[in-house]
């Protein structure tokens, strides 16, 4: 988990506002937009001539997996094809939803440019859809980001150019009336804009968008269920989920790796309403690229990410096991499916992670009532009537969630104390097992126990005599013997040094 | 009780048809457009009449033999693109699909057909005036079940396959399928003049969607006028869809 603290550069970065982008007339000088991350000096885009430029055809990422990465170090045209696909599929399992997506999945296709690069985009209106869509791309610098030069009506294709000026990671999404329905019913992905010297080389790369679905029906609730317009409106989803459904990414759909690589998650928040607070139980991003903009944020447990945004992570798995993608606001992937699993194999590390070393029975000590009684008790003598009153206290703040309030114990699991020849038999081993606890085969009233009691010595000499007076004078017993705190003092001083357990 | 009705209409077409008159009268009034204009708030729809069922197939097949030169085929470039009439057996044969509505037709197809029948397209304002009537009442829009019901239609996807007419009960009017079939083209179906981004604020006359459309619209819940909206801003004349036909208007002769 090595973290490399680098200054932040200030830079200076045009908005991809979407909605509200203001035309580049009004935008302040644009010119040498973007800094090079680093020399930290900005650079101008050298002018470049699309008509000498080569020319390529983008290789686009289906989720989970990212485009290749960019392997050149000169601009190039590429050409960019999305088919807009309007059709059912299963929301969760047993739940269909009409969704409307680019490239018949959701999220759509992951495009990865090179930042200075020519993008010839081709939208293509499937004939047999109902709607006309468009696109909006936040790595347009232009109106409406695409998406006055794609609106497309079905059985129609639109063609337009841009230059990659940012670069980034950035949302797309259809744009057309009512954009909140086109975008609600899965019209959005990312584009990913490398800086000229290329993103740093990982393991593992991941495409993820986080987005949620409005329907009648609640979570998981079979059937048909269509977009519902009042809850999408009242931003009440009944899902949250990673790349477009429920369980996209657990199960079989797992993302994986092994000990010891890097991986790098392209993490789209597609919204259309909410926020996400982006977290992986268990895993610390050693870097997040804070809104997949230029300034990097090092050692971070969860990141924010905007509704039409993105952020980009960073993490190397230092250990085997289960780490689980999840919106921290934890009620949706609990309750409406924002879970994702990321599995990774390979050999454990026990110093960076141990796995469980102990589970024992931790027993609270401090229930109101007991408390009560033992400060009453306290206030007593030391004849043998208070001690076990004061005993009584103590035994039914500790030892009666096992041993229960009349002695009996559970048949098979903790001895009884109640008619018992074992306490009976021995004072002192007595003490000595409240303070040491008992671990391992015991036969009590001619019955086999073979079980865990944890030590107590939390607690003072004279509760434990005062305990150990109460059950020997109590539920059948009878000793006559007030136990002294002398003897517990003195089996105390007896114990064998240990190391701490961690218990009490 | 529908379904009997649908199930009688499916089996009995003919009948149903006869029982349903050619075209209707539609009582005009002023209303509220979606869109209100830049100068008033209401907008004043005449009376008119209106045809009852989406066009089909046999009768615009009719229209073609009379006129060859909207023949798939004849037709020039320039008034019907390449698909026009394409889901037709052959240039004069609508075998099998007589009683679907006719898609594939353009503005300029569609607008020749209404005038020889001696009619016209409806305007913008005419078919949106009717489009709010449900089965009881001259406006449902303020009715989100209504809304949600036209919505669910709309975002429903093509399946390649359109059924016959007489679909739907009829509405207010006694107008079958303005709902449920397919889209429909109007006389002025680009005089909204959508941005085509549809959200973009700033010109008056572009400012439909987006902050700017919660802001010119009259109801920013009527999500299927939205798309109904946006769905003719993405046309142009010659534009010839699967799921695109049309009705005829008619105005009413002085007497």
């Amino acid at each position: 988990m090595k973290s490399l603290y680098t200054i932040p550069l200030l830079l200076t970065v045009v908005g991809s506002l979407g909605c509200q982008k203001a035309p580049p007339a009004a935008a302040p000088a644009p010119e040498p937009a973007v800094a090079q991350p680093a020399s930290g000096v900005p650079v101008a885009l050298a002018d470049i001539d699309p008509a000498t430029l080569p020319v390529e055809k983008a290789v686009l990422g289906i989720a989970p997996n990212a485009a290749p990465p960019i392997t050149r170090d000169h601009p190039a045209k590429v050409i960019v094809e999305v088919e807009v696909v309007e059709k059912t599929m299963e929301i969760a399992t047993g739940v269909n939803y009409t969704y409307w997506t680019f490239g018949g999945a959701v999220p759509g296709p992951m495009i990865r440019v090179r930042r200075g690069d020519f993008v010839e985009f081709h939208l293509k209106n499937r004939p047999d859809n109902t709607m006309p869509h468009n696109i909006d791309l936040h790595a347009v610098t232009g109106p409406g980001g695409g998406a006055t030069s794609s609106f497309t009506a079905p059985g129609h294709q639109t063609q337009f150019s841009f230059r990659a000026l940012n670069p980034g990671t950035f949302i797309y999404h259809c744009a057309t009336a009512p954009v909140g329905m086109h975008i609600a019913n899965g019209m959005y992905g990312l584009i990913v804009v490398e800086p000229e010297e290329g993103l740093p080389k990982v393991d593992r790369e991941f495409y993820v968008v986080q987005s949620e679905f409005y329907t009648p029906g609640e979570y998981r609730a079979a059937g048909d269920q269509p977009f519902d317009m009042q809850r999408a409106i009242k931003e009440d989803p009944s899902y949250v989920v990673f790349n477009g459904k429920d369980g996209a990414l657990t199960g079989d759909n797992s993302l994986k790796a092994k000990v010891g690589e890097t991986v790098r998650m392209f993490v789209g928040n597609g919204g259309p309403n909410l926020v996400s607070s982006f977290h992986v139980i268990g895993e610390i991003f050693d870097t997040v690229w804070m809104e997949s903009g230029t300034v990097k944020n090092h050692n971070v447990q969860t990141t924010l990410i905007p509704a039409g945004g993105s952020t980009t992570v960073e993490f190397k798995v230092d250990v085997p096991g289960t780490f689980i993608l999840v919106d921290h606001s934890i009620f949706r992937a609990f309750n409406k499916g924002a879970i994702g699993l990321l599995t990774v194999e390979g050999d454990a590390d026990k110093v960076v992670y141990s796995g469980k070393e102990i589970d024992e029975i931790y027993l609270g000590d401090s229930s109101p009532a007991a408390n009560a009684m033992q400060k009453e008790a306290a206030a007593m003598d030391d004849s043998i009537e208070a001690t076990i009153l004061r005993g009584k206290a103590v035994f039914q703040g500790t030892c009666s969630t096992c041993h229960m309030q009349d002695g009996a114990g559970m048949a098979g699991v903790f001895p009884p104390l109640a008619k018992s020849d074992f306490l009976m038999a021995d004072s002192n081993r007595a003490i000595n097992i409240v303070l040491n606890g008992l671990t391992g085969p015991v036969k009590v009233n001619g019955v086999d126990f073979n079980g865990v009691m944890p030590p107590f010595t939390n607690l003072p000499d004279h509760e434990i005599a005062a305990v150990l007076t109460y059950v020997r004078n109590s539920f059948g017993n009878k000793d006559g013997v007030v136990v002294k705190s002398s003897d517990v003092a003195a089996a105390r001083a007896a114990m064998p040094k240990k190391e701490d357990s961690g218990h009490p | 009780m529908r379904y009997w009705l649908i199930i009688i209409g499916l089996t009995l077409n003919s009948v149903a048809f006869a029982a349903a008159p050619e075209r209707v009268r539609i009582k005009g009034d002023s209303y509220a457009p979606f869109y209100p204009g830049a100068d008033k708030e209401e907008q004043l729809v005449e009376d008119f009449e209106m045809d009852t069922f989406p066009v089909t197939n046999a009768k615009f097949l009719a229209f073609v033999n009379a006129n060859p030169k909207w023949q798939r085929g004849a037709v020039k470039a320039l008034f019907a693109d390449a698909s026009y009439l394409e889901n037709w057996p052959s240039p004069s044969s609508v075998v099998g699909i007589e009683n679907q509505p006719v898609t594939h037709v353009s503005w300029f197809a569609a607008r020749a057909f209404c005038d020889a029948q001696g009619g016209r397209l409806p305007t913008e304002h005419e078919w949106e005036f009717v489009s709010r009537a449900d089965e009881t009442r001259v406006n449902a829009t303020g009715d989100l079940a209504f809304n949600q019901k036209v919505l669910t239609f709309y975002s429903k996807p093509g399946s390649g396959h359109i059924d016959n007419i007489n679909q739907t009960p009829a509405n207010y009017w006694g107008l079958h399928d303005l709902y449920g079939l397919v889209w429909e083209w109007v006389e002025d179906f680009n005089s909204s003049i959508i941005s085509s981004d549809n959200r973009q604020s700033g010109d008056k006359q572009e400012s439909k969607f987006c902050g700017g459309a919660a802001l010119s619209a009259a109801n920013t819940r009527e999500y299927a006028t939205f798309m109904r909206f946006a769905f003719r801003s993405s046309l142009k004349s010659s534009y010839t869809l699967h799921n695109l036909g049309f009705r005829c208007a008619y105005d009413i002769k002085s007497e």
